[in-house]
């Protein structure tokens, strides 16, 4: 596919988050894609940067992310301006598989800050097909819970907990997990920070199946510098699979916390 | 008239100079939805042993000013496994595919050679002897003329195919590794592989890769790498291949132009995977400007007085 040129369209920035939306030519994508994103800046920083899909119009041509500022080419994007040139390669990797449809138990989304995005995609296509769900979203701070307002435009506002008690129930968002998982679950979908998702995982194991959206470093973004491996347990050997390729959505059974 | 881009390496010939570089480009139909590989002079899989290894424990790389440090720890799935279910595939593409390969004892680099030697979708074999990233091999090899010598002319004794030497950066005296490599009988010589470098995280104090030592490759390497290949370029006759930063045409001539019949693109492919297609046609459009009739042509043509002084401070 190569690398495609976009424009930036807007990038509405919060606190340490930005929404930014390009405009180009846009191939139909899965939720759990991802894009490699790049300003054209010159030689540094060089490497694209991975970036989950918020939301997509392949028809009006539009791309849509959701950032936090965490180092030198998150600042970047943070700070693009409309009219400014990107470039981005996607989409990538393998999406989160879609449940049976409606008539089945609901499932749960489960995000934590910039995992967020990647589970508003799902939520939207979820919306879409009529598949019920929950969404929970852990945050540190009420400025740290995303696209609250999104979400809720779509019928199925999120329950939220942050850390501080600042908005919603106080503590993590495992203990609302826990009380979904009891009620009955089809099947649980998680992206955020590490401890969360192995949190989820175990939770989860032998009860429901579910999808975890892993991170990590990446070189290419699409398969073969074996730079973004993390260790999976494949027919009961420890096997080193690619976030990019393999993933970033693997069977939260088969992810070996090391 | 067009510009002739075919370049001849010993024995073999490329419809053009423009090669992808080992562990850059997986078994080579990895890059199949992003590149066409029949459009590229030649495609250097990642590197090969006889037990294929698991890589190091992650995180495996870090990005580093106008680069980045690699430590994947030659992660491959092993030569009897590639042979078996990627060479077939390999057979009905129209481009020079190179085997890249290693081995911790001069014997399993001498199976190796002899193993991909058979396989005939494969039209030179490049020994990896300056991996930084192994404890136990790579570095060794590399960096000691006596004992590049030593497994070039065992792998040489191995196969009948081509056999390409990739040397090291870290050498104390590349040239004489070179030499030394081409006295053992290697038919052309790959500059160069990646530089051991390391990055450290200050608020944790972590290093950045699990490995600490990682490889540095891409523009930042670029230097350094074109440095070797004048030098390498001046002290043998077989041909020698540039690499390292190459991301466009006007690197890519800088390789030639210091010596370099073809070059190998590897950290750029993670920016753009279509970037070697804009080098090659960048090369076409110099050779036109300039009146080469030919890449060959163009080889070592740097303007080249007075020899380099000794101290270059
Ligand atoms: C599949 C995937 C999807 C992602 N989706 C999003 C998203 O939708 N929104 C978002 O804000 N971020 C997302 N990330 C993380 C994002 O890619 C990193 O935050 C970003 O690359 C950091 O770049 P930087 O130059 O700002 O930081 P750097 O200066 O490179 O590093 C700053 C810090 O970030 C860490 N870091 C660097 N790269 C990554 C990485 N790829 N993943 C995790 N941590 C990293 C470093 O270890 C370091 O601690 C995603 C990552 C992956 C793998
Ligand atoms: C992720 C990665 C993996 C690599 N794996 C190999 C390898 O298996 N064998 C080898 O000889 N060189 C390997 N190299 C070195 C490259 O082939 C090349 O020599 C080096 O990166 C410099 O070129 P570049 O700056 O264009 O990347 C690797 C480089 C990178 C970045
Ligand atoms: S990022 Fe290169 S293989 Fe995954």
């Amino acid at each position: 596919m190569g690398v495609r040129p976009y424009t930036v369209l807007h990038n509405e920035r919060r606190g340490p988050y930005c929404t930014l939306t390009v405009g180009g030519e846009v191939e139909p994508s899965e939720p759990g894609q991802f894009y490699m994103v790049r300003g054209d800046w010159g030689a540094d920083p060089l490497l694209p940067r991975p970036l989950s899909i918020l939301g997509e119009d392949p028809a009006a041509g539009t791309l849509s992310f959701l950032l936090k500022v965490v180092g030198r080419g998150s600042s970047l994007l943070f700070e693009l301006e409309p009219g400014h040139k990107v470039t981005a390669l996607g989409p990538l990797g393998r999406p989160f598989p879609m449940p049976p449809a409606p008539g089945g138990p609901p499932v749960a989304l489960v995000g934590g800050g910039v995992g967020v995005p990647p589970l508003v995609f799902l939520a939207r296509r979820l919306a879409a097909e009529r598949i019920p769900y929950a969404f929970l979203q852990g945050a540190r701070t009420k400025d740290d819970l995303l696209l609250v307002e999104d979400l809720a435009a779509l019928g199925t506002p999120p329950l939220c907990t942050t850390e501080d008690g600042s908005a919603g129930a106080k503590g993590l968002v495992t203990a609302p997990l826990a009380v979904a998982l009891d009620a009955g679950l089809g099947a649980v979908y998680a992206c955020g920070p590490e401890g969360m998702l192995k949190a989820v995982a175990g939770m989860c194991a032998g009860r429901v199946p579910s999808h975890l959206s892993l991170e990590a470093r990446m070189g290419c973004g699409y398969g073969v510098c074996l730079g973004c491996v993390v260790p999976i347990s494949r027919g009961g050997a420890r096997v080193y699979e690619r976030v990019c390729q393999e993933g970033p959505v693997f069977d939260g059974e088969a992810v070996l916390w090391e | 008239m067009g510009v002739d881009l075919a370049v001849t390496l010993g024995s073999v010939r490329l419809n053009n100079p423009v090669m992808l570089a080992s562990g850059c480009c997986g078994y080579g139909m990895d890059m199949e939805p992003h590149l066409d590989l029949n459009r590229l002079g030649g495609v250097c899989l990642k590197g090969l042993s006889m037990a294929g290894s698991e890589g190091n424990k992650p995180p495996r790389i870090w990005e580093t000013q106008g680069g980045m440090l690699n430590a994947i720890g030659l992660q491959n799935i092993g030569v009897s496994r590639f042979l078996a279910e990627k060479a077939p595939k390999l057979r009905t593409y129209g481009t020079a595919f190179v085997a890249n390969f290693y081995g911790h004892t001069v014997d399993q680099y001498m199976e190796a050679a002899r193993a991909l030697g058979e396989e005939p979708a494969l039209a030179a074999l490049e020994m990896n002897i300056s991996c930084p990233n192994i404890q136990e091999g790579g570095i060794q090899f590399g960096t000691d003329p006596a004992s590049v010598y030593k497994v070039t002319k065992a792998c040489r004794g191995a196969t009948k195919k081509p056999l390409w030497v990739k040397l090291s950066p870290n050498a104390a005296d590349v040239a004489a590794t070179a030499k030394a490599a081409q006295d053992a009988g290697a038919d052309a010589l790959t500059c160069i592989n990646t530089m051991p470098a390391m990055a450290i995280d200050v608020e944790r104090r972590e290093f950045r890769i699990s490995n600490k030592v990682g490889g540095l490759s891409g523009p930042a390497l670029k230097p350094i790498a074109v440095r070797i290949v004048y030098q390498v370029a001046k002290a043998v006759t077989i041909p020698v291949v540039g690499i390292g930063g190459v991301a466009t045409a006007a690197d890519a001539l800088e390789f030639i132009l210091a010596g370099a019949k073809a070059v190998q693109v590897g950290t750029a492919l993670f920016v753009d995977p279509q970037c070697p297609y804009a080098i090659l046609r960048g090369i076409e459009d110099y050779c036109a400007r300039h009146g080469f009739p030919s890449v060959e042509s163009l080889v070592g043509q740097v303007k080249d007085g007075a020899p380099m002084p000794k101290c270059h401070e």
